[in-house]
């Protein structure tokens, strides 16, 4: 690679380096050591295809679709081997009530299949539309449509009234 | 599904993934640096496993004629390397909204060009964070003043890594490097061979400027018209030490830097609320040489 073409990537990498982590951790509901061999292994796709750069338009939505791509396959390898982490974190996490939020929504997400928890972070968290949603997972919109719509039922079947009370402390 | 229970989830999204935070950023980007720099090195060795076992199995017909059926159904394939895994590119458009002003390759390509001493200057190109989408910026040309045309590029990011000194002579026969404080920043020039085992005579002199508030303008330069992969075509890269400090210590960059560090919503894929921590991460403070 390119000297500067190198240079530019670790740049890159180290601005997208927090959000991607925020993204793999709310996929891996929790494990935050999922969500940084799933940081790793975008960071590492995107170093290879780093030299076609110019040709991949936006690289930091790249990367999230990446990212996303990675987390289902790691699923489909290792069916069901994540740790749904949803304790405290290691270091203060902000306000209490925060605490309860986090562990609720976590656990609720965890209980959702792979491909609705994918749906509902890129939804949800990163503001995709619905066909921008599907053409990160490879499939139609309706059946992206069809997927949220069931995965909103579920957590909300898991969240009751909860989840806004959570928001409103 | 009621509306307000799918805004709650976005709010109780955005307030969980805030309370996450990597425990060493840096340690998570050379990870991912390495795992990539493995995942092509595999790559390589796939591919020129799989030209070689191609080339054995091709040969290898020719030469046993009717051996073809010899209890073999033909279906064990093993000659036949894995193809190479590739991310098709994502079919996702969503533009980058940046609302810094932008710094565009046209201009970064002027101002470097205006920088070279005389002489005649090919291929120019220019990026700016624009065009890569995240906070960065590259000129390259083949340039030549008169023995030869050689490549020279300069590549310029908010927030530089530390100067870490001089590789000890010994280690590294032929080169030369120093390390002064300059214009209130540090600069590091280093003249190297492109190939450490010399296989090919090819130098590569670089400057690396670190300014006081932490930004970076890095200059490198050859005796040839490529990085890699092409004869020399001179004795030595075109600039002097002189040449390559005027380059780096420019304030003609100045712009191109203070449009850079502005550049808080840089890298995000659209208007996602994933990114907006984006900012928090790209404001980070410069003070890494204080």
């Amino acid at each position: 690679m390119r000297k500067v073409q190198t240079q530019a990537y670790l740049e890159f990498a180290r601005v997208r380096t927090g959000p991607l982590y925020r993204s793999a951790c709310l996929l891996a509901s929790g494990d935050t050591h999922l969500a940084e061999d799933l940081v790793q292994e975008t960071l590492g796709r995107m170093y290879l295809v780093w030299s076609r750069t110019s040709k991949l338009g936006n690289p930091a939505a790249y990367a999230q679709t990446v990212l996303v791509r990675a987390f289902l396959t790691h699923q489909r390898r290792r069916s069901s081997t994540e740790r749904p982490i949803a304790e405290p974190p290691d270091r203060p996490a902000g306000a209490g009530s925060d605490t309860t939020l986090r562990i609720t929504l976590l656990e609720a997400l965890a209980r959702l299949a792979p491909k609705d928890r994918a749906v509902l972070v890129l939804r949800y968290w990163e503001d995709r539309s619905i066909e921008e949603t599907a053409a990160a997972m490879d499939a139609t919109p309706g059946a992206i449509r069809t997927r949220c719509v069931r995965a909103l039922g579920r957590l909300r079947e898991e969240l009751g009234g909860e989840l806004a009370d959570l928001i409103a402390h | 599904m009621p509306v307000e229970f799918e805004d709650d989830l976005g709010d109780a999204m955005r307030r969980t993934a805030d309370t996450f935070r990597p425990d060493d950023p840096r340690d998570l980007v050379d990870a991912g640096h390495l795992r990539g720099r493995r995942m092509r090195r595999r790559r390589t060795a796939t591919v020129v496993a799989g030209a070689a076992a191609f080339a054995a199995v091709a040969v290898g017909g020719v030469m046993a004629g009717g051996l073809a059926h010899n209890g073999s159904n033909g279906s064990n394939g093993s000659g036949v390397a894995a193809a190479p895994e590739q991310p098709s590119k994502p079919k996702t458009a969503a533009p980058a909204k940046p609302a810094a002003p932008q710094v565009t390759g046209k201009k970064v390509a002027a101002i470097f060009a205006g920088l070279l001493p005389p002489g005649k200057v090919k291929d120019l190109e220019g990026r700016g964070p624009k065009d890569v989408g995240f906070p960065f910026a590259a000129a390259q040309a083949v340039f030549d003043d008169g023995p030869g045309p050689a490549l020279v590029e300069v590549g310029l990011q908010p927030d530089g890594q530390d100067i870490e000194g001089c590789p000890p002579p010994a280690q590294n026969p032929g080169t030369w490097c120093s390390i002064t404080h300059v214009h209130g920043g540090t600069l590091q020039i280093f003249k190297g061979f492109e190939y450490p085992d010399h296989r090919a005579e090819t130098k590569d002199w670089t400057a690396t400027f670190v300014t006081a508030s932490g930004a970076q303008v890095q200059l490198s330069q050859w005796n040839s018209s490529q990085e890699k992969d092409a004869p020399i075509t001179r004795p030595n890269p075109p600039l002097d030490i002189a040449e390559m400090t005027a380059m780096v210590t420019s304030d003609s960059w100045k712009p191109v830097l203070a449009g850079l560090s502005k550049s808080g919503t840089f890298g995000k894929p659209g208007s996602s609320a994933a990114d907006s921590k984006a900012e928090t991460d790209t404001s980070k403070s410069g003070a890494a040489n204080g």
